[in-house]
């Protein structure tokens, strides 16, 4: 292997693994803040790229406008979902599931109905489509890639930013360890609730619309990124938001060399590693040791 | 004592009437039902893990699927008879069963039935792109021997040993051991005072609910003669998991009731209507909102409130 293509390789693993780290935070949030496993993230991941491509390619608008809207869009329909949770919150755990599961159906079903079961593509924006080549070396690297990893490290340090530094973030991050506490100091949590919901999820429209120039869309894709996800998050740890980035890149840069050798099984690549590690450590390889 | 009764003599009800009509009735109605036959076996053996013990896997399918798949494969790669096959389907599956539910129980509940799920997930994705185990197309192929085919047969079989698999499962929920599952499901810490290891038990339980689960595949597989990526799909999971919260898991009946209605809509609604899928989701959604003790529960509810107006009198 040629160092250009190494370099190459290793570019592409770093933007798949970042966008599956946008969503496996989604889900990492509100897995850790609400308790809910959200089972529907696939079928937003995808309506979020429907949306990107609709903005972008169908109506002619700029590239920003529809990742913005991918975001936007996705979050509301969040705020929707979450308001449908409210009569279950604090009962079994499957009626959670359950729900997020139907509206993932009911979802994936109404893309079907809007934009037909044809495979879809979205053209790349022109300032970011070319390559730059560092001057002397044979080494390229696609723009397009490079802003997807641009992307989501500005969206890392932006959470980082608000969990560590804003109120908004001392909130959340007090749910997380004492739901009960929050609400006795007079703090309104379902309100909190929402905003964690529709972050999450949003984040992973937000993935689906940066993803959408990358690959065909059809409907039913958003199961096949769950493959991706949830070794993530096991990996990472299930309640661990910190365990998600590493975790993330690590899969992405390791199934980027995985397609190059085993073309036919590269996706089964991070299940495979994630049964391994949770031989070696069931809690997950990036959880803090408790105290 | 006598409810359970009760619940026992439902289910033979329920199987004569499914034999019976299986007799009297033509090929079509035969082949569906055969399938709601099988699913009402799918059910039962689900609802070993959901409603009795408490364990959330949504990775069902992957055995059901398994059964079938592992069955017609070794039978049309090595030519191997009938008998013989099932027995080494059933330690295949039995080795492979143990494997994912060791892996799936390393942590807790929650990443239970995340692991299952996504477990179940890589393995219709592998199936999928696997050229040996007949990729996105399955494998046809007539496992039953030529003197036991044609539909009216292969429906006594599967009535059969589903009708035997069923008792069988009674009988389990009824053991000591069934009074254990509930323990594993209301109070753990108390099961572990008693000096049981509750993560071993778990793993028993959910090896026999899988088990189950793979015979309901193989008798799929004679029904369809062929394991096909449909058995494997993790959609199924669901439909098992909505089959015990619509019938009502708690009850012996209630994934009998559950597993009739669902696949029911599942053939007839998937001829007439293009988006059946979305219609699911919806009644999911209904399920939990208005139904979330199931539809057994309705009776009790109605026979409580006869009984209250009978004692205003």
């Amino acid at each position: 292997m040629t160092l250009s293509r190494f370099a190459l390789t290793l570019v592409i693993g770093l933007s798949s693994g970042m966008l599956t780290y946008l969503m496996a935070a989604g889900m990492s949030l509100i897995i850790s803040g609400m308790g809910i496993i959200n089972f529907g993230q696939g079928a937003f991941y995808i309506l979020g790229a429907y949306v990107c491509n609709q903005i972008f390619t169908a109506m002619g608008l700029p590239f920003g406008l529809a990742l913005l809207g991918g975001f936007v869009v996705t979050a509301l329909l969040g705020g929707v979902l979450e308001r449908l949770l409210r009569p279950v919150f604090g009962k079994d755990m499957i009626f959670s599931l359950l729900i997020t599961m139907g509206a993932s159906y009911i979802i994936c079903d109404s893309m079907i109905m809007v934009w037909g079961n044809k495979v879809k593509a979205t053209g790349l924006p022109k300032f970011l489509s070319g390559a730059v080549m560092i001057p002397f070396t044979k080494i390229v690297f696609p723009y397009y890639y490079l802003f997807i990893i641009a992307i989501a490290a500005l969206v890392g340090i932006a959470f980082a930013v608000l969990f560590k530094k804003t109120m908004l973030g001392v909130c959340f991050r007090a749910i997380i360890n004492d739901k009960s506490m929050v609400e006795h100091l007079g703090i309104n949590v379902d309100r909190l609730y929402t905003i964690m919901f529709m972050l999450g999820i949003g984040l992973g429209g937000l993935a689906g619309a940066l993803n959408a120039p990358l690959s065909g869309l059809t409907p039913k894709t958003g199961l096949s990124v769950f493959n991706n996800v949830f070794p993530v998050l096991m990996i990472g740890g299930m309640n661990n938001i910190n365990g998600c980035l590493p975790a993330a890149v690590l899969l992405g840069i390791i199934s980027s060399f995985a397609a190059i050798y085993t073309p036919t099984w590269y996706n089964l690549v991070p299940t495979l590693v994630m049964i391994i590690v949770m031989f070696i450590s069931p809690k997950g390889l990036f959880v803090k040791k408790e105290r | 004592m006598k409810k359970i009764d009760k619940s026992l003599l439902f289910m033979l009800l329920v199987f004569g009437i499914y034999g019976v009509v299986g007799v009297l009735s033509s090929e079509s109605v035969t082949a569906i039902l055969g399938r709601i036959v099988v699913m009402t076996l799918f059910a039962l053996s689900f609802n070993l893990q959901y409603g009795y013990s408490g364990m959330v896997s949504l990775g069902h399918s992957l055995f059901f699927g398994m059964g079938g798949y592992v069955l017609v494969l070794i039978m049309s790669h090595y030519g191997i008879a009938l008998i013989p096959a099932l027995l080494m389907t059933l330690l295949i599956c039995f080795v492979l069963t143990v494997f994912v539910g060791i892996i799936c129980l390393k942590n807790s509940m929650e990443a239970f039935t995340f692991l299952s799920y996504g477990i179940a997930l890589a393995a219709l994705t592998a199936v999928g792109k696997w050229v040996w185990a007949g990729s996105t197309v399955g494998v046809t192929y007539q496992a039953l021997p030529e003197f036991l085919t044609g539909y009216r047969t292969t429906y006594a079989i599967i009535w059969t040993v589903c009708l035997l698999c069923c008792v069988a499962i009674y009988l389990i929920v009824q053991s000591p051991f069934g009074m254990l599952m509930q323990g594993a499901r209301e109070n753990e810490e108390r099961l572990t005072f008693l000096g049981i290891h509750t993560n071993r038990l778990r793993l028993v339980i959910f090896t026999v609910s899988c088990m189950f689960a793979a015979i309901a595949g193989i008798l799929y597989a004679f029904r369809n003669a062929g394991a096909y990526t449909a058995s494997l799909d993790t959609s199924l999971s669901f439909q098992a998991v909505i089959m015990c919260v619509l019938g009502g898991s708690t009850y012996f009946a209630g994934p009998i009731i559950g597993a009739f209605i669902i696949s029911f809509i599942y053939n007839y609604i998937s001829t007439v209507f293009p988006y059946y899928e979305g219609l699911m989701g919806l009644m999911i959604l209904l399920t939990v909102y208005l139904l979330q003790k199931g539809l057994v529960s309705l009776v009790a509810t109605l026979k409580e409130r006869y009984r209250r107006e009978e004692g205003a009198e």
